[in-house]
């Protein structure tokens, strides 16, 4: 039996309603602006590669229990990338031994993220701290490839390639007001690859803030509006090829050190089950 | 001598500044390994490692005026030598690392962990001397100067037992602005970093004094617009610059 997405995200949506007191928040950036940046020994011809930057809807669908002072959990679902809208930009890798370009094609750089993550109330302070495991995957997809002067459009070559990573965090988040609110949040996560590993395990970095002001529209139901940054450094094992051509060295699909900075304006709708 | 001195400056402040603790740990040989990669060209890649074992000090000091607020400052820094640096040149490398810490701390409801805030800042100098980078040796003797700040978040616990005491803590940061000294043009990744530091220990209590075994266990990366070319080709700097620092520790502190 083939489960088609919206089933699972009704899914999602209505298990808090079925479970009691729970919050549902769905969290969208619209237009975020996604930088990519990578470098690594993809010898002879380049070591770093130039990305143009691209424009993706970023989506947070979030689920956490009702908040208690003796702590509570939430689980949060990300995902930006083609399949939610993303465009792709263009991906420049010079030849640093002959001068020129080697490789030109589109990328789309997208992820698809999860975090579980406790919080507890400060005990003199109206702050939460936040304790954080997640699973994280980045998904980058490349079309459109010109390598060595070869123009290999015409042949429809494309690549999906992805890397994951484990992570712990920790973090702090606030909601201060009362219709009229601000809330803000802080996640700071380390991160190790225990499938995906390098000589090195360890992976890198998710740094993530975000605030904004925020309406109660009824007792129930919050709408907020504000900005998002999410700084990402991730280690892979890079250097990996594409077959292209014959007469070329092949396609570079990948990068060993990989920075991603995510930014741009949410919208945050948040509903509250059970609380009646 | 350094290390007396701070001490010294230390133990010279007002009294009431040094309500709390202060705590002096001494690591014997501590790690410190050092891996610089990333833009220039070279076959076989950019990468040189280097791993010295130097004794190093760290200093701790709280301050906790009410239960609901403390504040907490550390200092930690290895005594660097020229080490035999290994990667796409080879020669010797005297590595410094610095890292200044200064937080605030509270209690989480209903928990005897403290959540802590603070703010960091670590400098790093990168000294090379005898580069050979393909056969040739390097005349330049190139110091490349690190430095970062930014911000952490982390959680710290402990406790006394009548004689026996543990303690320990675990913070994450990001560096949200670096510099360094031998820049240079191109490259793709050339900014912010992070890092994180861990601390336990556990030993014997005497009145006002503790005495601990400790282990400290820290990773600090470091991205700058680095990769400066030499006359030979070697280069100076390098722009992603991994420091994982690692060792035991012999801890002595005084509560006043």
């Amino acid at each position: 039996m083939r489960i088609k997405f919206h089933t699972i995200f009704l899914a999602i949506i209505f298990i808090p309603y079925i479970a009691g007191a729970m919050e549902v928040s769905l969290t969208d950036l619209p237009n975020a602006s996604i930088r990519y940046r990578a470098d690594g020994s993809a010898m002879p011809q380049s070591y770093v590669t130039h990305f143009s930057g691209e424009s993706s809807p970023v989506y947070r669908l979030e689920v956490r229990q009702k908040p208690s002072a003796d702590g509570y959990w939430g689980l949060a679902l990300w995902h930006a990338g083609e399949f939610g809208g993303g465009a792709y930009g263009m991906e420049t890798i010079p030849d640093a031994a002959t001068g020129g370009t080697y490789q030109v094609n589109k990328l789309n750089v997208g992820f698809t993220n999860l975090f579980l993550t406790y919080r507890r109330p400060l005990a003199d302070y109206p702050v939460e701290f936040l304790a954080s495991v997640s699973m994280v995957r980045q998904i980058f997809r490349r079309k459109q490839f010109i390598v060595d002067g070869v123009d290999l459009r015409p042949s429809g070559l494309d690549d999906v390639d992805e890397t994951s990573a484990e992570g712990l965090g920790v973090g702090l988040a606030g909601r201060h007001g009362g219709r009229f609110y601000l809330r803000w949040e802080t996640l700071f996560n380390y991160y190790i690859q225990i499938f995906d590993a390098q000589t090195d395990c360890s992976a890198g970095q998710i740094f993530l803030a975000e605030a904004g002001p925020g309406m109660r529209l009824t007792d129930d139901f919050t709408i907020e509006a504000g900005g998002l940054w999410q700084y990402w450094f991730i280690l892979r094992q890079g250097n990996r090829r594409l077959f292209a051509n014959a007469a070329t060295s092949g396609a570079i699909i990948s990068w060993n050190r990989n920075q991603t900075l995510t930014s741009g304006g949410y919208i945050r709708l948040n509903y509250r089950f059970g609380n009646k | 001598m350094k290390y007396l001195a701070c001490l010294l400056l230390m133990l010279a402040l007002p009294p009431g500044l040094l309500a709390g603790e202060v705590s002096l740990y001494y690591l014997p040989q501590a790690q410190l390994q050092y891996e610089g990669s990333g833009y220039r060209q070279a076959s076989g890649g950019w990468t040189f490692k280097v791993k010295p074992q130097d004794p190093a000090l760290a200093l701790r000091w709280r301050h906790a005026p009410s239960p609901a607020a403390a504040w907490q400052a550390q200092f930690i820094r290895n005594a660097p030598q020229f080490e035999r640096s290994v990667g796409s040149q080879t020669g010797q490398m005297r590595l410094a690392l610095t890292q200044l810490m200064a937080d605030f701390r509270t209690p989480i409801a209903n928990s005897s962990v403290e959540a802590v805030l603070g703010l960091q800042g670590a400098w790093a100098s990168l000294e090379q001397k005898d580069i050979m980078f393909n056969s040739t040796p390097e005349a330049a003797t190139p110091l490349d100067r690190l430095r970062a700040a930014g911000a952490y978040i982390g959680a710290h616990a402990g406790r006394t037992h009548r004689k026996f005491f543990w303690d320990g803590e675990f913070t994450i940061g990001h560096y949200f602005t670096t510099r360094n000294s031998q820049r240079a043009a191109g490259g793709s990744i050339t900014r912010y970093g992070y890092s994180y530091w861990f601390r336990a220990e556990a030993g014997y209590r005497s009145g006002a004094w503790r005495l601990g075994l400790a282990y400290l266990r820290g990773l600090v990366r470091i991205d700058v617009p680095g990769g400066k070319t030499l006359p030979t080709g070697a280069t100076a700097s390098l722009p992603i610059n991994k420091f994982d620092f690692f060792s035991p520790a012999i801890s002595l502190s005084y509560a006043y």
